[in-house]
Order: structure tokens, then C-alpha cells, then sequence
């Protein structure tokens, strides 16, 4: 246990000495061999040996990694879902976590601290600088594509029951979160817009499945665009949208707390 | 009544004289009645294994033929998985939905998450079939199921997958590579994509040259979940009554499939007989997309025949009974057998 806390230890006051070690994640064209199967230490030295190799990728990396660039640095015996278990279990009064985003895994503050990074940092952090904080009704639009989609313009102002600007599906997809899907079959033939890849990391999910209160809305047959634009609003959502362009914490807490990410 | 009579009669299309279908459709898929009965409600795994048996031989000889209208029914099938599909991932949209999403993008677009399906599905349809179960096809796949850390887990899907399916008959293989997904993602939503692979290792256990996709229309219920699901560990008992769903299963889509297939044979030689009739240059290669696709799209450029010319020829098609019109909207309006 000893080597274990002196490990983490490591892990939170080095964070600045690591960053010129980042490219750990090289192409393996280009990377040194390293032993991998380590087969000359006992079996659970070996396995924490790979656990820190993978933390260490991890952590070095800007954007989450997938599961195939940590097979380079583990044996072929490894398994790395028991890997992930076990650096989430050393992590747990951390104020970090291992979170298993867009097809990978990333180390990410824990949501508890975003207000309190949010202060230290201010409105000057470079982040802030090319994303503002979402407007509610930007992050409304925004829910509503993620869970309708495809979905056009047209349909998003009948559904908000006023103009959603062009500016605002602009600004969305400036932040890349949205893209344009296929056209829709009516007079003017509009685009559509689907979410990205983006978006999914951005908020944390793997896929949109994991989209909150998914599966009740599936249940209660309210995922379909159609029922929604004939009037069954719930009232839940209907009476949200009088709120106007207020700030809107959650939206874009998530980037802001990565702060083991910055370059 | 004149103009035509003073044209010259031009020959038929080039290409489309050579494609006659040999066999009239409605006589060439013999089905005993029996085998309807057995594969709709097997009692035990013998009289499921039997009927799977016999529906997939009347389905392999179907696809021996290799009719010119094979790519056409390959993908109506694909289309039907992908509604089911999509219904299991929480998507609203229904086939007409997702032939839209597909055929409505633009290149460059992103067809959205039930385009997304479909297309995988296609690829099953599509691709050869010796190279459906290779890390890059399944790749591909997962992350058009919607699923994350396609990469990895295709790799691992793949190797295990060769590993679990080599000799055997070709039902017993699909059937064990549909159980490893099941049982080696529990909880995970790989699981949506057993049903492809199972597809693609039976079509590779008799040799097929494309996979035809199968057994995942028939597995969902009512309400689009995969019925074979159970949260607890599976006893011999429950091994053996899932055994005999998918016997039935493929049993009950043998069947639909040959179905299908002489539907879309009568369609197809009614198409062929008015084909030469059409006078447009280019009809040919309209004709050949109709064979081939599930639909094609009234606007989408086609080599040889300017947007007008394709309007006119599908309307005169359209008279001439040879396509049907498949939205049912009187824009944006989509062709196909």
C-alpha cells in the first residue's frame, strides 16, 4: 500500500514535469521497442507496471485514447478492461477520474470541481476565449438534435415555438458539436443536422444511448419528431423554454474540467 | 400515334438483351406447405434444426441462380434488419425513414445515426463475403451501429469469432458465433450486432458470394428488443431454448427471404419486359440501378441522361408499370422495384 499512495503521490504533484514525456502515444512506427510482456517480474508487479504504463498514456494524452493505442504498451496476456477497473478503484478519492469517453478513455476532474476551476482560471483561460459558455437556448437546441435528429430548422423553431436563428445552428456548428445530415424530403429541400463525434466527448458520452433519461423517453414514446410537432409536448420541457439566455452551468462544465489535459 | 410510327425502331438498350430471367419466378421457389408450419412453431430442437435445414436449402437455391435482381433483394433485406435495428437502439425512424436519410444525403454529409445502420447493413448485403468478418469491415460496422471503441473490439471480435465458427455445418457456425457475442457482452450493446455477424458466418458456412441478411428481422418482438435477452446466467435449459429461437428464426427468414425473392422476381421481369420499350439514352444503366439498389432517387444524377431525361424516364416507367414510386411523396420521390 505504501507503493501504492506514493505512486499517486507522483501522480498529482508532477503533473507539470510530465508534459515535455507527452508523446508517449507516438505512432508505433516511430516508437521504441519496449518490453511489453514483462515477463521477468512476478505477476503482480507485472500488473502494476501495466497499470502505471497505462494511467501514464492516459494522462499524457489531449484526447481520449483508445483501447488499440493501449494495447501497445501492455502485454498480449492483459486484459485492459481489468486495467481500467483498477487505476478507477486507486482513483476514487482522487478529484480526478478515468471516464470511458467517445471510444476511449480520458482523465477528467470530477464534476463536483467545475465551479470552483471555473473561478480560478476566470473568463481570461485560453478555453474561454474560443468557446463562450453556452446560452440555455443554444444547449436546448443542442439537446433537441442530439435526441431528434435528423432534424432541420424548420422543424426545431415549430418545436421551441419561435425562430431558432441561423446564428445560433452557426454557432453550434462552429463548436463543431452538430454537422449537417441528409436533406429533408420537404419544399426547399433543408439539411437536416446530426451530432459529431465531438459532441459526444465533449459531454461525455459513449454513445447516444447514454444520453440522459433516454430509455424513459423511449418508453413513453416521445422520441418520435412527429409526436412532438403535433403538440404533445411534455410539460416538463414546455415550460422551460420562457427562460432566456441565461448561463448555463452544465453545458460547459465538462471542458473546462479537464485541467490534466491542458497543453 | 405518328411520330412514333415514323421514328426508327431503335434495339433495345445495351446490356439489357442479354438479361432474361430463365426461370418464371412464380414456379422456380417450390416451399412445401409442411415447412411453413414447422418454422412457425417448432416444439423441439430436432423439428427446429430440421426446418432451419430445409428453408435454408431452399434459400441457397435461390441464391445459386444469382438472378440479375439479387443486389435489389439483398438490400430489401437489409433495409428490413436496419428498421429493426434502429427500433433497438431507441431510433424512430422506419424503413422509409432511413431509405430517406440514405438516399437524400448529399456526398460529404453525414446520413445521421439510423443512416449510419443502414449502411452497415448494406455493407453486409454489398461486400464479398469472405471479407465481412475481417477487423476493418467490422470495424466499420460497430461504429455504424453507434457503438464506441469500434477499433478494439473489432480486432478482438475477429479473432475470436474465426476461432469459434472453423468446421461445422453453417447454421451451427452462425448460431455459435451469434451465442459468443451474447454471451461475451452481456452487458454491452455489442450485442446489436450478433445478428450481423451470425449473417455473415452463414453466408461464409455455405459459400455464398454475399451475405444475405437474415435473422435479425425475426428476433425482435413487438416492441424491437431482442427476445433472447435474460439478465441472468443462462442454464443448460435456457441455452437450449435460445438454440431453438434462432433455429426457428432462421427457419421463419429463409422462408420470408424466398418469399421475397419471387415477389421481386415477377417485379423484375416486368421491369425487364418494358425495358425495351424505353427509348432514353442511358436507360440502360437506370435499369441496371433498379436491379441492383433498393431504390433510386427520382433527382440523383445518373451518366448519360440529364435531370429531365430521368424525370420522363421514370415517369414513362412508372406507366409502364415497371417501377413503383416507394415515398409516396409527390417530391423528392424515390424509385424501385
Amino acid at each position: 500500500m505504501a507503493e501504492q499512495s506514493e505512486q499517486r503521490r507522483d501522480e498529482t504533484n508532477g503533473q507539470r514535469m510530465r508534459f515535455h514525456d507527452r508523446r508517449s502515444d507516438a505512432p508505433p512506427a516511430k516508437a521504441r521497442l519496449i518490453d511489453t510482456e514483462l515477463e521477468q517480474l512476478p505477476p503482480d508487479l507485472r500488473w502494476r507496471e501495466w497499470m502505471g504504463r497505462v494511467e501514464a498514456v492516459i494522462f499524457a494524452a489531449s484526447e481520449p485514447v483508445t483501447r488499440e493505442t493501449l494495447a501497445r504498451v501492455v502485454g498480449k496476456s492483459c486484459n485492459l478492461d481489468l486495467i481500467i477497473d483498477d487505476i478507477r478503484e486507486e482513483l476514487r478519492g482522487r478529484p480526478y477520474e478515468l471516464v470511458a469517453v467517445a471510444g476511449g478513455w480520458q482523465h477528467r476532474t470530477r464534476k463536483a470541481f467545475g465551479d470552483v476551476i471555473r473561478s480560478a482560471f476566470g473568463r481570461a483561460s485560453e478555453q474561454d476565449q474560443t468557446s463562450r459558455p453556452m446560452s440555455q437556448t443554444e444547449s436546448l437546441v443542442l439537446m433537441c438534435i442530439a435526441y431528434f435528429q435528423p432534424i432541420t430548422r424548420g422543424e426545431l423553431s415549430r418545436f421551441f415555438g419561435r425562430e431558432i436563428s441561423r446564428d445560433q445552428i452557426g454557432t453550434l456548428r462552429a463548436q463543431r458539436f452538430i454537422a449537417s445530415g441528409p436533406r429533408s424530403p420537404t419544399p426547399g429541400a433543408p439539411y437536416s443536422y446530426v451530432t459529431t463525434k465531438a459532441f459526444l466527448s465533449h459531454f461525455g458520452f459513449n454513445t447516444l444511448r447514454d444520453l440522459p433519461d433516454f430509455e424513459a423517453l423511449e418508453d413513453a414514446g416521445l422520441l418520435s419528431k412527429d409526436k412532438l410537432l403535433g403538440g404533445d409536448i411534455p410539460v416538463g420541457l414546455a415550460g422551460r423554454e420562457d427562460a432566456e439566455e441565461d448561463d448555463l452551468p452544465e453545458a460547459d462544465s465538462p471542458d473546462n474540467e479537464s485541467i490534466g489535459q491542458g497543453t | 400515334m405518328l411520330p412514333t410510327m415514323i421514328l426508327p425502331l431503335k434495339s433495345a438498350p445495351r446490356g439489357l438483351d442479354r438479361r432474361t430471367a430463365t426461370v418464371p419466378a412464380g414456379v422456380s421457389t417450390p416451399t412445401p406447405v409442411w415447412l411453413r408450419g414447422a418454422a412457425k412453431s417448432p416444439a423441439t430442437l430436432e423439428d427446429a434444426a430440421l426446418a432451419a435445414g430445409a428453408a435454408l436449402g431452399a434459400l441457397d437455391t435461390v441464391i445459386r441462380r444469382s438472378e440479375c435482381w439479387s443486389g435489389v433483394w439483398r438490400q430489401r433485406l437489409a433495409l428490413a434488419a436496419a428498421a429493426v435495428t434502429a427500433r433497438q437502439s431507441g431510433r424512430v425512424e422506419d424503413e422509409a425513414g432511413l431509405r430517406d436519410a440514405v438516399l437524400l444525403a448529399r456526398s460529404g454529409d453525414d446520413v445521421g445515426p439510423g443512416g449510419h445502420m443502414l449502411l452497415a447493413w448494406r455493407s453486409l448485403a454489398s461486400v464479398r463475403a469472405r471479407t465481412l468478418l475481417s477487423g476493418d469491415t467490422l470495424a466499420g460496422v460497430i461504429e455504424g451501429f453507434g457503438l464506441a471503441d469500434a477499433n478494439a473490439m473489432a480486432d478482438d471480435l475477429a479473432g475470436r469469432i474465426q476461432g469459434a465458427t472453423v468446421g461445422g455445418n453453417p447454421v451451427t457456425g452462425a448460431i455459435a458465433a451469434f451465442e459468443l457475442i451474447e454471451d461475451s457482452h452481456r452487458r454491452a450493446k455489442v450485442r446489436d450486432i450478433a445478428p450481423w455477424v451470425a449473417d455473415a458466418v452463414l453466408a461464409n458456412g455455405f459459400g455464398w458470394p454475399h451475405a444475405v441478411p437474415l435473422i435479425c428481422a425475426e428476433l425482435a418482438d413487438g416492441k424491437g428488443s431482442l427476445l433472447l435477452r435474460s439478465q441472468h446466467r443462462e442454464t443448460s435449459t435456457e441455452g437450449e431454448a435460445r438454440r431453438l429461437r434462432l433455429l426457428a428464426g432462421y427457419a421463419r427468414a429463409a422462408l420470408r427471404a424466398v418469399d421475397l425473392s419471387a415477389d421481386l422476381g415477377r417485379r423484375a421481369e416486368a421491369l425487364l419486359a418494358v425495358a425495351p420499350k424505353l427509348r432514353a439514352k442511358g436507360a440502360a444503366t437506370v435499369v441496371e440501378r433498379l436491379l441492383a439498389e433498393d431504390a433510386v432517387s427520382g433527382s440523383q444524377a445518373s451518366p448519360g441522361i440529364s435531370d429531365r431525361g430521368l424525370r420522363r424516364l421514370f415517369d414513362r416507367l412508372s406507366d409502364l408499370g415497371g417501377v413503383r414510386e416507394l415515398s409516396g411523396r409527390p417530391t423528392f420521390r424515390l424509385y424501385g422495384l
